[in-house]
């Protein structure tokens, strides 16, 4: 049983009681920005998943406290799903369920690769909430874990299939990291990060706050218009803008290397639902046979640009995979490697077609 | 219209249509063209990320991680992995060091070698291609790639290894990815190699902040327990090695000190043979070219020339100058408060024990004795058989009081053959019966060598229960009774005496009873090795001493300081090790020889000999043309040509100026060796030069002390140029007939500047007393043959000159019948049982012996009974009053009554009045002498009138 709560339930109260119901199946989950099914949008509420075991076996496994080696942490919840998966199937995938308040969102790719190799595929979403920035919950071996992290081996006879796509694109000057360490953004092209990525901005969110929105946080009052980092194939790896720090630098959800090139991204809706199908066709297409149920991660960030569109994602979602059933929810980040080594994303979609 | 209006809709339809698919292809267009300019983009920044990424990293193991998943991620490959050749080792196996995409489970025990073609890759050619081209690493399988590219890793022209990057997914590498990924690795390897660079330097300054720590922390220990321990643990912990055991040289061979670490089979003592022929490299000798300190013996020892080996290296040096000085110190802590020839406790720890035994035992309630031994003619044995004997005997007496004593004991060597024992916790009857059981085990003969000696020692015990637990009384106590027992001769036990001092011994200390002993102090001697050392040093007189002293420059090495002095100088041969070292003064471009240790005849040199400055190494030295040590003078082309080299037959040399105060330049302290000594190094010199520091209070004292005996070397030269002493005639008197029966030369010094005690006084000081006395003896035995017989000559002698054979030849010339000498006991004997001997000789040769001023000074009753004189002359003390004071009178008479059981003579001194002499005369006193009997006066004038006297009688005869 797979669970997305916003964090409008006690969360301790919440998944006691919704193990209590499913057992004996195991239950997974995190909290969520809001959430959704082939049917219906979740503002405040949750979606829950139920996962037969028909042809697959799981491994389930959760750690908290994670923030000071990331890393590792992700090496051995990995490991300890795969053991108690009973090691590696003939096919297979890893979903984990992160904070994505810890800190470098690509440690728990990192870690998670030492285990999975390059043949296993990764997938998941960073646990969301409100958008103010403050708490998210993750929940595995009957425990509510708040900087911690789930880990679900998934263990099959056929193949499973995982996609991601984004339908953003650049709308900014292409500018270079020039001072960056992890996910902390020190300076792009030589002035202090914040100052130069605001300046490609057209609206100043601070300006936005002077209208009576002081509540929003600086994260999401960027989400609209985040970073995007150019890779080899040709796709730009958005990052989303967690904080500004007190130096002007930008806390990003995941890595950015020096010396990287980076460009204030938007999106129409018209894209973000295309990429979204794309991205569930794709899923199904990996499959060797119709798919039963899928889980989708689709971004925070997406919900903005999406604006009065918002189901139109999900129901494009629902459309490519043929309407089986689906349960999806609003990330702080989500997982995917298929191939290459990028696992880590913000903005996307990502579908795990089962 | 209406169809007017729909062919309208229907244009407008299919131009909105048009745009609409126009615009489509548009977005298309303009979406290709992102993909491509943010491919471009990424490709353009991705080696600068890359190095930059690199950059933050300083661990290799780190930087290589990095770069797989960096270069995993920025060149879209699914596995990155490099495979290394062990460092320094061109065809070692390779071994997988750092990978992505390959989970731990999947990880290959064994990295199989890459295919041939890889093998034959240019080093800055990638070699990209399909599984099927390049074939699939055997560790890879599991991953099922279809794309590779490998690329050879070389290092200052070697090769080290490979990396491999892997797609799963049907995408090959770009001839873009393949030219890039040449620069990549380069970087790659120069990172790696800045941070093997790196990680060296931080251990090599880890290392060296180590060693300063454990430097630090040894150079303020003294305790070599500590060090030997300190020094096994550092090594074992730092270096680091399995196992390690620390030796200690000794002379037996290297003694196991220390142990750390998993060490089998250490031996708990390596023979030096076996240390020199030792199998295995894994022995450091510790000594830095020098004797060794020590060795190390190690378990996994590092390689040679490497970090750690460096390291170990550092400590072993390290513990070498550590244990060095603090063997050093213990030497010169055990030379403080030990006898350096029996290694027995010295005066100074004696005291220091007694004082903490006195404390405890008092508030115990209990008794501590202290129990004196002294050997008995001790000198003799010297004298007999050389100083090597006595040395051995004294040695061997240690032994056996050392072996008689309890652990708690305390068996010290006061100096010369004095020995103590303290006992702690005994009673009066243990403590006798101890005293007992050592002078018995005194009496049996000691075996030395190829002589066997019997000797005796007088024994004192005194309790401190009797003395207050004051320990300078206890000492005092027990040093008298041992003198008693000494006097006493050790009349046998179980006499009344001897029990009346058992019994007063009780209250205050013992005086041992013994056999008195008449025999000679050798039993059965064996053919000595050596030559027997001269009974006295010949002596000279006054003006070739003075003449000598002159010759000297005016110095002389007397008394305390010439034994410190000479205690030093031992000292440097003993440390050094070599033939002869000699402390020399330079006086008017010459070396003057003031102390030796070793045999100078072996050099040709001898006390009265010099070197010519000029000539010498020492000149050299001084001006910096020769070094201070030369260890193989043949071989210095300095030296071998230089004709000191062949006169005096040096190998090598040391040398050292010494200086007195104010750095004023005495001379040079040196030691050489007929052979080469290649073991020689600077810190023999350091050594020498801090012995030689040590001279500086010595020589400053004797120097102090020249400058006062100069003022009377130069009085006495002109007392001697103006003539020299002259004889005043005293007649002694036969109390009952009146007649002048001899006459006692006094002697005179008209040159004035001192009294005649002065002059005697001074000479004494001055090192010539015993030249002064013999030449008033001379100056008097001229007279005696001018003196008409019966009368006979009185000359005056110390102990020490009626020891010499010079006197003995001069009294015994002439019809020695008529001469006595009178003992003038201001001065004790040094040598107590030559002294007695020498008398003997005199009284076999017909020579009266007098006991000089009787009853005062050291001429006590104890020294009248072991010296058995002829006659006696009671001190003027005894005598002035005897016509009044009738304690004296009864001492008289009771001294009259000791004469006449004794065969003794008496002459009363001192007689002043004609009363006295009548209360003499009827108390039956044989002689006098004094002012009411006559007057001293020039000898001329009292020899013409005997003489007058006599042709007087012997007319009237």
């Amino acid at each position: 049983m797979v669970l997305f709560p916003t964090v409008d339930y006690d969360p301790a109260v919440f998944f006691a009681t919704c193990a209590k119901v499913a057992s004996p199946a195991h239950v997974v989950g995190c909290s969520s920005f809001s959430s959704f099914t082939q049917t219906t949008m979740v503002r405040r509420g949750t979606v829950a998943a139920f996962i037969p075991a028909s042809g697959m076996s799981f491994g389930v496994a959760g750690v908290d406290h994670v923030s000071g080696d990331i890393c590792g942490a992700a090496r051995e919840v990995a490991q300890l799903a795969l053991d108690r998966a009973g090691g590696e199937g003939a096919y297979g995938a890893l979903m984990v369920f992160s904070d994505g308040l810890a800190g470098d969102q690509r440690e728990v790719v990192r870690g998670c690769y030492e285990v999975t190799g390059a043949t296993v595929p990764l997938v998941g979403g960073a646990a969301g909430e409100n958008q103010r920035v403050f708490t998210t919950y993750q929940y595995a071996d009957d425990k509510v874990m708040t900087n911690g992290l789930v880990a679900v081996w998934i263990n099959a006879d056929r193949p499973l299939g995982v996609a991601v796509d984004n339908g953003w694109h650049p709308i900014g000057d292409p500018m270079i990291v020039t001072r960056a360490e992890r996910n902390l953004v020190y300076e792009i092209d030589g002035v202090p990060a914040a100052t130069a990525y605001l300046a490609q901005r057209e609206v100043d969110p601070l300006d936005r706050n002077l209208y009576g929105e002081a509540s929003v946080s600086f994260s999401a009052s960027t989400v609209d218009e985040p970073l995007g980092l150019p890779n080899v194939s040709g796709h730009f790896d958005v990052r989303h803008i967690l904080r500004r720090t007190p130096d002007n630098g930008l806390e990003l959800f995941g890595h950015v290397n020096e010396q990287s090139v980076v460009q204030v991204m938007t999106a129409d809706w018209e894209d973000l639902v295309a990429a979204a199908e794309r991205a569930g066709a794709d899923a199904v297409a990996q499959l060797d046979r119709d798919p039963i149920g899928a889980l989708v991660f689709s971004c925070t960030g997406r919900v903005a640009p999406l604006g009065p569109h918002l189901r139109d994602e999900a129901n494009a979602i629902s459309r490519s995979i043929g309407g089986i059933p689906m349960a999806g929810f609003f990330t702080y980040g989500e997982f995917a490697r298929l191939t290459g080594s990028t696992g880590f994303h913000n903005a996307t979609v990502v579908v795990l077609a089962l | 219209m209406a169809r007017s209006e729909a062919d309208m809709s229907d244009r407008h339809h299919s131009e909105v249509n048009g745009c609409e698919a126009e615009l489509a292809t548009l977005r298309r267009e303009v979406r290709r063209a992102q993909v491509v300019s943010a491919a471009a983009l990424s490709r353009a920044t991705r080696l600068a990320q890359l190095v930059s990424s690199l950059a933050q990293l300083t661990d290799p193991q780190e930087i290589l991680e990095r770069a797989a998943s960096e270069v995993a991620e920025q060149f879209g490959a699914d596995i990155a992995a490099f495979l290394l050749r062990p460092e320094g080792s061109a065809d070692g196996p390779l071994s997988l060091a750092a990978h992505w995409g390959i989970p731990d489970r999947s990880l290959p025990a064994i990295v199989d070698e890459p295919p041939a073609q890889v093998n034959a890759l240019d080093p800055i050619q990638p070699l990209a291609g399909t599984v099927a081209e390049l074939g699939i690493p055997s560790w890879l399988r599991h991953s099922r790639p279809r794309h590779l590219v490998w690329a050879k890793l070389v290092l200052r022209g070697e090769p080290v290894g490979f990396m491999v990057l892997a797609r799963l997914s049907d995408e090959p590498f770009s001839p873009a990815d393949v030219r890039e990924l040449a620069l990549v690795v380069s970087r790659i390897v120069l990172a790696v190699d800045n941070g093997r660079l790196y990680s060296r330097t931080q251990e090599q300054v880890r290392r060296l902040q180590r060693l300063h720590e454990v430097s630090a922390t040894l150079a303020g220990t003294l305790d070599v327990e500590r060090i030997v321990d300190s020094l096994a643990t550092t090594i074992v912990d730092e270096v680091p090695l399995s196992g390690i055991a620390v030796y200690l040289a000794n002379k037996r061979g290297l003694d196991r000190a220390a142990q750390a670490g998993s060490m089998k089979d250490a031996p708990a003592l390596i023979p030096y043979e076996d240390a020199r022929a030792w199998p295995n490299d894994n022995l450091v000798v510790m000594g830095m070219g020098g004797p060794p300190v020590g060795a190390l013996l190690l378990s996994g020892k590092p390689p040679a020339g490497s970090e750690a080996d460096w390291f170990l290296q550092h400590l072993a040096d390290l513990g070498n100058l550590t244990l060095a000085k603090s063997l050093l110190f213990k030497q010169v802590r055990a030379q403080a408060e030990s006898d350096p020839l029996t290694s027995l406790p010295n005066r100074t720890v004696l005291m220091g024990r007694i004082e903490s035994a006195l404390s405890i035992c008092r508030e115990h309630g209990t008794d501590v004795a202290i129990i004196f031994v002294d050997l008995d003619d001790f000198k003799s044995v010297n004298d007999t058989y050389g100083h090597d004997v006595g040395d051995q005997l004294l040695i061997a007496v240690a032994t056996r009081l050392t072996e008689l004593a309890r652990p708690a004991d305390t068996v010290a060597r006061l100096g010369g053959d004095e020995f103590v024992v303290m006992r702690v916790e005994v009673d009066i009857e243990e403590a006798y019966d101890s005293a007992e059981r050592i002078r018995s085990a005194m009496a049996t003969p000691f075996e030395l060598g190829d002589v066997i000696v019997a000797s005796q020692a007088s024994v004192g015990l005194a309790m401190a229960s009797s003395c207050d637990y004051h320990a300078k009384k206890l000492m005092r106590e027990a040093d008298a009774s041992m003198y008693v027992d000494k006097v006493g001769g050790h009349r046998p036990q179980g006499t009344d005496e001897a029990a009346t001092t058992r019994s007063r011994s009780r209250e205050r200390g013992i005086a041992l009873a013994s056999q008195r002993r008449e025999s000679p102090p050798v039993l059965s001697p064996r053919p000595a090795r050596r030559r027997p050392a001269p009974a006295v040093p010949s002596l000279g007189n006054l003006r070739s001493w003075c003449d000598a002293w002159v010759k000297r420059g005016g110095h002389s090495l007397t008394g305390t300081a010439s034994e410190t002095v000479q205690r030093i100088v031992n000292m440097a041969r003993e440390q050094l090790e070599m033939e002869l070292v000699w402390l020399s003064r330079l006086v008017d471009g010459r070396q003057v020889f003031e102390a030796f240790a070793g045999d100078p005849s072996c050099f040709g040199l001898s006390p009265d000999s010099y070197i010519n400055m000029p000539d010498s190494y020492c000149a050299r030295v001084l001006d910096g043309r020769l070094p201070s040590v030369l260890p193989n003078t043949a071989r210095d082309r300095r030296t071998s040509g230089l004709l000191i080299t062949h006169e005096l037959g040096v190998g090598a040399y040391v040398g050292v100026p010494v200086f007195v105060r104010r750095g004023e330049l005495f001379g040079m302290l040196c030691a050489v060796s007929r052979g080469p000594e290649p073991s020689l190094r600077r810190r023999d010199a350091k050594l020498l030069r801090m012995l030689a520091g040590l001279l500086t209070e010595p020589l400053a004292t004797s120097m102090a002390r020249d400058v006062q005996c100069s003022a009377f070397v130069r009085n006495a030269v002109s007392m001697l140029d103006a003539g020299g002493m002259t004889v005043d005639l005293q007649p002694i008197i036969d109390l009952q007939s009146g007649e002048v029966v001899s006459v006692e030369a006094l002697a005179r010094f008209p040159y004035y500047p001192y009294s005649v005690e002065g002059w005697f006084a001074q000479a004494h000081r001055a090192g010539c007393g015993p030249e002064l006395e013999l030449d008033a003896v001379i100056n008097a035995h001229r007279l005696l043959l001018r003196l008409p017989e019966p009368v006979t000559l009185a000359v005056n002698a110390s102990p020490d000159v009626a020891s010499s054979d010079a006197l003995l030849d001069v009294v015994t010339s002439v019809d020695p019948r008529r001469v006595t000498v009178e003992i003038t006991e201001h001065r004790r004997a040094s040598a107590p049982a030559l002294f007695a001997s020498a008398l003997r000789r005199l009284k076999s040769r017909g020579v009266q012996v007098a006991i000089d001023d009787a009853g005062t000074g050291y001429s006590d009753l104890r020294q009248i009974l072991e010296l058995q004189p002829d006659i006696v002359k009671l001190d003027r003390a005894l005598i002035d009053g005897v016509d009044t004071d009738p304690v004296k009178v009864a001492l008289v008479q009771a001294l009259v009554a000791f004469g006449k059981d004794t065969g003794t003579r008496l002459v009363a001194e001192g007689v002043s009045a004609e009363t006295v002499r009548d209360a003499l005369r009827l108390l039956h006193v044989d002689y006098g002498q004094g002012y009411a009997l006559g007057r001293p006066e020039p000898a001329d004038r009292v020899i013409a009138r005997l003489a007058r006297r006599a042709r007087r009688t012997h007319s009237t005869t």
